[in-house]
């Protein structure tokens, strides 16, 4: 079993970084969809199955908050697991996000490759679960 | 105080983030760095108040904390690719971890996405921070210059809170 994964940052080396994070954690993946902003991310939602995502809050063009409310409006892409990636410093965002329904997890940049690690394994681990019994 | 708590969050992150390590104060920087040598990006911000940072770094060591963020070695064709995103990355976390300290954690930021500029525009902004509301902050960090700069735009009494 493997996992298709995207990552929406405006940054390449953050891209990267979660990207080499991922591998070097030995998280099955399949395909890896990157993504610059949160527009260019619902385009590839719409041509490719994605078991997680991960996504950055401040973006130019689409942001993260109007990516995943638009990403909640889609039945067949609602309940794809995110992790938010981001330096975003007010708690009263941070709560906000986390209770959305798909958001598993919120990590704070500068992040631990062990933190990231942990937060995947959690979110997958439903999706495992649901493979498991089918 | 505000050139204290940048210069805090700033050498929290370059150490956490690019494993390198701030030796001290290097009240030259800006004369050492220079258009030839030095990697700049800058980004805006809005929210309770409203401003822009900068960060400049000597190219060698830009390279070396891309290669770090990545977890590769120096001669990794990735850290030479990516060490003006490396720039612009390390500066967008120093912003992000940076305003809370100022403004408590209740207020929401818009943090704007970095982008390169020259040397040259980064000490413009040094200029106008002598003149208003900032701080300029020059560090020595593995023997290379670091130069970050924070100018709050607005009276919103923003320099009141540190």
């Amino acid at each position: 079993m493997s996992f298709n994964i995207m990552i929406v940052d405006d940054s390449t080396i953050i891209r990267t970084m979660i990207k080499r994070t991922i591998t070097l954690a030995g998280i099955p993946t399949g395909i890896i969809v990157e993504a610059q902003n949160g527009a260019e991310a619902l385009v590839s939602l719409g041509e490719n199955w994605i078991d997680l995502i991960f996504t950055d809050i401040n973006m130019p063009v689409m942001d993260g908050v109007e990516m995943l409310e638009r990403i909640s409006r889609e039945e067949r892409i609602s309940d794809t697991p995110v992790i938010v990636v981001s330096t975003e410093g007010s708690e009263t965002k941070i709560d906000r996000l986390t209770r959305m329904d798909n958001v598993k997890a919120f990590i704070r940049k500068p992040f631990a490759p062990e933190n990231l690690r942990d937060a995947v394994e959690a979110a997958l681990s439903e999706r495992i679960q649901e493979a498991a019994n089918a | 105080m505000l050139d204290e708590k940048l210069r805090q969050v700033a050498q929290r992150i370059l150490e956490d983030a690019a494993f390198v390590f701030v030796d001290g104060g290097a009240e030259d920087a800006i004369e050492l760095l220079n258009g030839e040598n030095a990697l700049s990006a800058t980004l805006e911000f809005d929210g309770e108040f409203s401003g822009s940072m900068s960060m400049s770094a000597s190219y060698s060591l830009a390279k070396t904390m891309a290669a770090n963020l990545l977890g590769a070695d120096d001669l990794d064709p990735e850290a030479e690719s990516k060490k003006t995103d490396a720039i612009g990355e390390l500066l967008n976390m120093v912003c992000g971890n940076l305003l809370p300290e100022i403004a408590g954690t209740s207020p929401e930021f818009k943090i704007g996405a970095p982008r390169a500029v020259s040397f040259d525009e980064t000490k413009r902004q040094s200029a106008d921070i002598a003149r208003s509301n900032g701080s300029l902050v020059a560090m020595s960090v593995e023997g290379c210059e670091v130069v970050m700069s924070l100018l709050i735009n607005d009276e919103s009494g923003a320099g009141e809170r540190v």
